[in-house]
């Protein structure tokens, strides 16, 4: 039976390590970052520009 | 040559195979992404491609955005909560900066196809800073996405660095006649996540507002009733950070509310928090962390926000183990340091 009048104990992990993302460029020397973690068939693909407002 | 595609065009294509774009925009950088199947790249990378490569800026859409624009920031120009927020950044950061300028209803009126062609020509076209790609990519994939963005000609950028003038703070009240609550703001500039106090700050910021628990929630909300939420925040930009604090309150309670604020943050100047407050604290840091690296869009998100601010994922791996150093006396010093009333900006707007 699960105690559900207590908690369990709080785990506080000391320390993560995540893996350094494979990496790659383009030819124009632009970084391309590949963090390939998930399970299912799916893709996201991010362009970040150094640039943002009109005004700015 | 190919046809071009409408918005609308674009929008039930992509529609079609599942696909949705997302762009952010930020006051250093701005990005595109596209969500699509692995099975269906081949179909909606070319449509992906034709956004960033070759948009066409329809006048007559152009002509709804300044219209939806214009409407939308005269309402907010009626809020005292944005009128709080766009003041509390001009005077952090001056109106020359990015990070402080305002924009103007007549702004708007400047926006044609032209302008719009020739910024995105000048500017995202010379200013690729990185691609992130996440989620389920193999070496085939990687290697065919790549091949399509190369493809698009884009050159690289980097971020351009701004020199900010020096920060004054000042304190205004902006009398709004016909407010039914007043919008304070106080806080001040501060640093960027490089600074070696960054994260001992954000630990006391979680202390005094950035929790549903905090001490200005406890006090402003719960206790004394004199507003539904209050919070605080700190944000690190490419060029320099800040802090915040941000509610909105009755006028009637307005000075004992400001009050109240000032005696929260004069504690945490005076007072060593007591251990069980600060467990619970590092506590929800800590889970509040764990949740924001849960699955690999988030780890995505983590992946930029290194990329936008020159870290080494080792920020990331060392994060836990500097948040449950933090003591006592280190808070109190921290809050010596950075809260003295004199260096803190205040802007009120209402009655």
């Amino acid at each position: 039976m699960l105690d559900r009048i207590n908690p369990p104990e709080i785990s506080i992990p000391n320390a993560i390590h995540l893996h350094t993302p494979q990496s790659f460029k383009l030819k124009n020397g632009t970084p391309v970052y590949n963090i390939c973690e998930g399970t299912q068939e799916v893709v996201k693909i991010e362009l970040i520009f150094a640039y943002a407002s009109l005004f700015s | 040559m190919h046809t071009l595609h409408s918005s609308a065009e674009i929008a039930e294509a992509l529609d079609y195979y599942g696909a949705y774009l997302h762009s952010e925009n930020g006051v250093d950088w701005s990005s595109i992404s596209l969500f699509s199947l692995n099975k269906f790249v081949s179909d909606t990378l070319p449509y992906f491609q034709e956004i960033i490569t070759q948009p066409l800026y329809p006048s007559k859409e152009i002509q709804t955005y300044k219209q939806q624009g214009k409407q939308r920031l005269s309402v907010n120009l009626t809020k005292v909560d944005y009128l709080a927020r766009i003041n509390f950044s001009e005077t952090l950061f001056g109106k020359n900066h990015p990070y402080g300028r305002v924009t103007k209803p007549e702004d708007y009126d400047l926006l044609d196809t032209d302008l719009l062609k020739e910024y995105h020509e000048k500017k995202y076209k010379n200013g690729l800073k990185a691609v992130i790609v996440s989620g389920l990519a193999d070496e085939k994939l990687i290697h065919k996405i790549i091949d399509t963005i190369d493809k698009m000609g884009l050159k690289n950028g980097d971020l351009p660095s701004i020199e900010l003038e020096p920060y004054l703070p000042a304190k205004k009240f902006i009398e709004k006649d016909d407010a039914i609550q007043s919008a304070i703001r106080i806080g001040r500039r501060l640093f960027t996540r490089h600074h070696p106090d960054f994260i001992a700050f954000s630990v006391l910021n979680t202390i005094l507002g950035g929790y549903f628990g905090s001490r200005l929630m406890a006090n402003i909300r719960e206790d004394k009733g004199y507003t539904y939420g209050i919070g605080s925040g700190l944000v690190s930009n490419n060029d320099d950070g800040y802090f915040f604090i941000t509610t909105e309150v009755g006028t009637d309670v307005r000075e004992a509310a400001v009050n109240e604020i000032y005696h929260e943050i004069n504690r945490l100047r005076t007072e060593d928090i007591n251990n069980e407050e600060l467990t619970l604290v590092k506590n929800h840091l800590t889970g509040a962390f764990q949740r924001s690296i849960d699955g690999p869009f988030a780890l995505a998100e983590k992946q930029k926000m290194l990329l936008l601010n020159n870290l080494e994922i080792n920020y990331l791996n060392e994060y836990l183990g500097k948040i449950k150093a933090i003591t006592p006396q280190k808070l109190r010093e921290v809050a010596n340091h950075y809260l003295n009333n004199i260096d803190l900006c205040e802007i009120i707007v209402g009655k």
